[in-house]
């Protein structure tokens, strides 16, 4: 359970980082045009945390699941941040920076497999 | 009209995407229902709710089993499994129809039968509709893959929209964002299952190499394909049959996982074998391997040589389909994204619609586009109630009456025929989406209270409390849907938007005046 709701938030965190490297979202979010150096900051995130979300899929159930939960959970996040994001930005935002921390804490902190 | 290559894929996704998207819809949302098939299975057969705890007795079920079909020279018995308790038994007697029971794993009584959540499974792969359901949901799946192909080529921007959703209510724009937005994102998904569901039945639809390269005898193919061997007969009848639960015991020992079936072949002979599939559910590609045990004495054989390159490479695509791998969670991932796909094909089939409005209320309801608008409401609103009504005709059809499983088919049907001749009525005068929305929304509202009035031993609370997770979650998943058909009875309720009534927003004709817009994503033939 904790391992299919790290990889979910991972993943959300990643389009969410995705989604505000580009200009149109990002001003729709802020109102104002994201600095270059933002937009690639955010976009380096994005695939960063995806990239992570793929290692621990892999590393806990092999390369045939892994693979499959990893891809399912990436596009029922793009679905997720995508619908909530016209109806509430703020809390959108926030559930991908939250659920990005706690993910990363519980891998930090709670790594072994029995919890996976 | 169609000069470009966009141009004619356009026209391609509209009219492929058409006549198939009832169909494709009822499969999808067979499917979808179908992830949870033992589940709902297991719900919807109350007799098990009670269960002792204790191991299951294979003997007691094979005994049962053998009553029901004695000529039957192959028996299979799936053992219970965390999905569903009971000992699952099939046989086959040539002429008569095809035995699928459920038997109580403690003493192989047979438990009063019901079409289960197989039903949704057979709708899936076949409408119900036997060899020539298969072709047809066959070519369902063929025309969605171009759908999606085409549908991927005529999206002017796949990756500048990618994220853009703007609910605003009414008008098409809204129905086309959700449309791309459940296409676009869920691509992966919806190609992969489009092609291995299209695999899945291949020696269906492309026969040419079995006529070739085995003269036609299926028989013998599968035989080739699936690796297994088969004793010979020695026509004399067995001195004794041996423990079928030693030998699931010890299977599971040497398996070091569950067994998914037990194959008694040559029941009548001396040269009577028991084998044991492996489920192999920590593989996308399911159990390659195979235990043989004597069927007089029990003992342990040896192992099949597991199925070929070829047949694994079958095996994988179809476990990708099938997804028996990986436990509940990647069960549910999969529903929600078929839940997706359904999304995707109401809103293609409302989109059609909206674009068509100056059309469709000039021509009326007798009409090409009145059928449309009547299969619209019929399909997409229909199907989600005779669903819901067919896990309520199992609890309200008494369990002693014979022909109990052929009369909650019935219900389902009828239901549907109802609800889609209510729909046709009310699309004149009225709000046909509201009605059937809002019917759903209420039966699965009292789906968990009419559960625990019929049967009270089975209700959430009760097992809730039994930690009986599989039923709970039946129970609990229905309340979330229920508020989701409740919503969108609500806003099949709200006044529809007049604005595309705005000279300058109605539909126009050419492509100059469409591109002065902007806003479509996806041209028009």
């Amino acid at each position: 359970m904790t391992m299919w709701l790290s990889l979910l938030a991972l993943n959300y965190l990643s389009w969410a980082c995705l989604c505000l490297a580009v200009a149109r979202h990002y001003r729709q979010h802020f109102g104002v045009d994201p600095s270059p150096v933002r937009s690639r900051v955010l976009r380096i995130i994005g695939w960063l945390t995806t990239l992570l979300a793929y290692a621990i899929s892999v590393r806990w159930r092999d390369w045939d699941i892994g693979s499959v939960d990893w891809c399912a959970s990436w596009m029922l996040a793009a679905i997720a941040w995508v619908l909530l994001q016209p109806y509430r930005p703020r809390f959108a935002r926030w559930l991908a920076f939250v659920g990005g921390a706690a993910s990363l804490f519980a891998l930090i902190f709670y790594p072994s497999p029995t919890l996976f | 009209m169609r000069n470009t290559f966009r141009q004619s894929m356009a026209w391609l996704h509209t009219w492929a995407g058409l006549i198939v998207s009832w169909v494709l819809f009822a499969i999808f949302l067979g499917g979808t229902l179908a992830c949870f098939d033992k589940e709902l299975d297991y719900w919807m057969r109350p007799a098990l709710h009670q269960l002792k705890p204790g191991p299951p007795s294979m003997d007691a079920a094979a005994k049962t089993l053998r009553g029901m079909a004695p000529n039957a020279e192959t028996l299979y018995l799936r053992p219970p499994s965390d999905r569903d308790p009971s000992i699952r038994g099939f046989a086959f007697e040539p002429g008569k129809p095809y035995i699928d029971v459920a038997l109580n794993p403690r003493d192989g009584a047979l438990i009063p039968p019901t079409v289960g959540g197989n039903f949704f499974f057979v709708l899936h792969y076949n409408l119900q509709a036997g060899t020539l359901g298969i072709y047809l949901v066959g070519l369902a799946g063929m025309l969605m893959l171009l759908a999606l192909i085409s549908g991927v080529i005529i999206h002017r921007r796949v990756f500048k929209d990618f994220f853009v959703f703007r609910p605003r209510p009414g008008g098409q724009r809204a129905w086309l964002d959700g449309h791309n937005l459940t296409g676009v994102l869920g691509l992966p998904f919806h190609l992969m299952i489009a092609y291995t569901g299209v695999i899945i039945m291949m020696s269906s639809y492309m026969t040419a190499g079995v006529q070739i390269g085995y003269r036609g005898d299926m028989a013998r193919y599968y035989e080739a394909l699936s690796g297994t061997s088969h004793a010979v007969e020695q026509h004399r009848p067995p001195r004794r049959v041996a423990s079928l639960d030693k030998i699931l015991d010890d299977a599971v020992q040497r398996l070091g996982g569950a067994v998914e079936y037990l194959e008694i072949e040559h029941i009548h002979d001396a040269s009577i074998t028991i084998s044991a599939l492996s489920a192999g559910n920590d593989e996308v590609a399911g159990g390659r391997r195979n235990l043989i045990y004597d069927g007089t004495e029990g003992s342990f054989r040896g192992e099949n040589e597991g199925p070929p390159t070829a047949y694994r490479t079958y095996q994988f695509l179809s476990g990708l389909h099938r997804v028996q791998f990986g436990g509940a969670a990647i069960r549910w991932l999969y529903f929600l994204l078929g839940a997706t796909g359904c999304v995707m094909l109401a809103t293609a089939a409302q989109v059609w619609i909206e674009k068509r409005t100056r059309q469709v209320e000039a021509a009326g309801l007798r009409s090409g586009y009145g059928l449309v608008r009547a299969l619209n409401v019929g399909v997409i609103a229909g199907m989600p109630l005779a669903s819901v009504s067919l896990l309520w005709a199992n609890r309200l059809l008494p369990y002693e009456l014979a022909g109990r499983a052929g009369m909650e088919a019935q219900s389902f049907c009828a239901i549907w025929l109802l609800a889609t001749i209510w729909g046709v009525l009310r699309l004149r005068h009225g709000k046909p989406w509201r009605d059937l929305f809002g019917t759903t929304a209420a039966l699965l509202f009292a789906l968990p209270l009419m559960n625990a009035l019929t049967q009270p031993h089975s209700s959430l609370l009760a097992s809730i409390i039994a930690r009986d997770w599989v039923l709970a979650g039946i129970d609990a998943t229905a309340l979330p849907f229920g508020l989701g058909f409740a919503w969108l009875a609500w806003i099949s309720t709200r006044p529809r938007q007049l604005a595309r009534r705005d000279p300058r927003m109605a539909p126009p004709r050419s492509s100059v005046a469409r591109s002065e817009t902007a806003l479509p994503a996806v041209e028009t033939p």
